[in-house]
């Protein structure tokens, strides 16, 4: 399955980038499998609380990935 | 009978101040929003980067009484982004140098300062005359008190943030929608994320949001347009794109 994953805030400057495509297999299709990868491809990714929507809806990590989903890593933003 | 008497004596009133005349013909707001603007009572949390435009848009527009609660003071590193404010006013309360620029700007209104950080212990005084409550803090332990404070008094929290050139807005708590632990469940490594002190900020991003906050104020008192509840706004000024993300209630948090 091609997912592409979309990085907010604090977690765009850890990947220093704004989006990237991941491809997963399809037996492990939940979003907690897409999150560890991403985690261990970006370790300080740990250190940040966030949430995630696929396809433009907050989710959880037990959800079900689909060939061509939208993954969005959102951590919540501190300035004002 | 004096009731309606005094109606006509505001409704009066509104029709002779030419200030909002331009606003007053869009018939979605007319005399009667105008009106429904002079009664509102809207607190604003913090008096900065955020805070200040939201002040400036919601008194021009005539909202009744606005709190504006901040215990710092003007620094020089402020001024870029924090236009109610100027060079002499450093070193000075934040809150009274608001209060001096809103009142010569429109002395309609009453602008009521608290010169003290919204805590857990003087949130329940301040908070408890309002209808609305604007976060426009910085910190994330901040956003959960308003949070908080918004659930207890069962009104809607109007919520901007910024990060480099990146904005988050949404409306919560608004008629019994998400609230903002729904979007971010509460985790103690969340103090970890910057806020404009250390991460940098182009003063126009939180005029933006500031603005957009303003607008979210203004239709939830007039009760027109769509109130961006149940929804994340996502706005980024480098690429001008933008997308809103849905959030579902999750019914533990109230």
């Amino acid at each position: 399955m091609e997912i592409t994953v979309k990085y907010f805030g604090i977690i765009a400057d850890i990947t220093q980038k704004k989006e990237e495509l991941f491809f997963v297999e399809n037996d492990s299709n939940t979003l907690k499998t897409l999150q560890s990868e991403i985690e261990i491809k970006y370790p300080k990714i740990l250190d940040i609380n966030y949430s995630v929507a696929i396809n433009k809806k907050i989710a959880n990590r037990e959800t079900e990935l689909k060939d061509r989903d939208e993954v969005a890593f959102l951590p919540p933003f501190a300035g004002g | 009978m004096k009731w309606l008497f005094c109606l006509r004596l505001q409704v009066d009133k509104i029709r002779g101040m030419k200030r909002y005349e331009r606003q007053i013909i869009l018939p979605e707001i007319g005399i009667l929003g105008q009106l429904k603007l002079a009664e509102a009572k809207v607190l604003i949390i913090g008096a900065g980067g955020l805070g200040c435009p939201v002040l400036q848009n919601l008194a021009a527009a005539g909202m009744g009484t606005i709190g504006i609660v901040d215990g710092d003071v003007v620094e020089e590193t402020n001024l870029h982004r924090q236009y109610l404010y100027a060079l002499n006013d450093c070193g000075r309360k934040k809150v009274d140098v608001a209060c001096e620029v809103i009142a010569n700007q429109n002395p309609e209104i009453k602008i009521i300062p608290y010169a003290d950080y919204f805590t857990k212990e003087n949130a329940p005084e301040i908070s408890s005359d309002y209808q609305i409550i604007v976060d426009c803090t910085d910190s994330i332990s901040a956003r959960y008190l308003i949070n908080d404070v918004a659930v207890a008094n069962e009104i809607p929290m109007v919520y901007a943030s910024v990060h480099k050139f990146e904005g988050q807005l949404s409306v919560f708590n608004y008629k019994n929608g998400p609230t903002y632990r729904c979007l971010f469940p509460e985790n103690e490594i969340l103090e970890t994320v910057a806020n404009c002190n250390n991460s940098g900020v182009l003063g126009v991003l939180p005029n933006i949001l500031g603005a957009m906050q303003a607008n979210e104020v203004l239709k939830i008192v007039l009760n027109f347009g769509e109130v961006l509840s149940g929804s994340l706004y996502l706005y980024n000024s480098l690429d001008n794109s933008a997308q809103t993300i849905e959030i579902q209630k999750n019914k533990l948090n109230k």
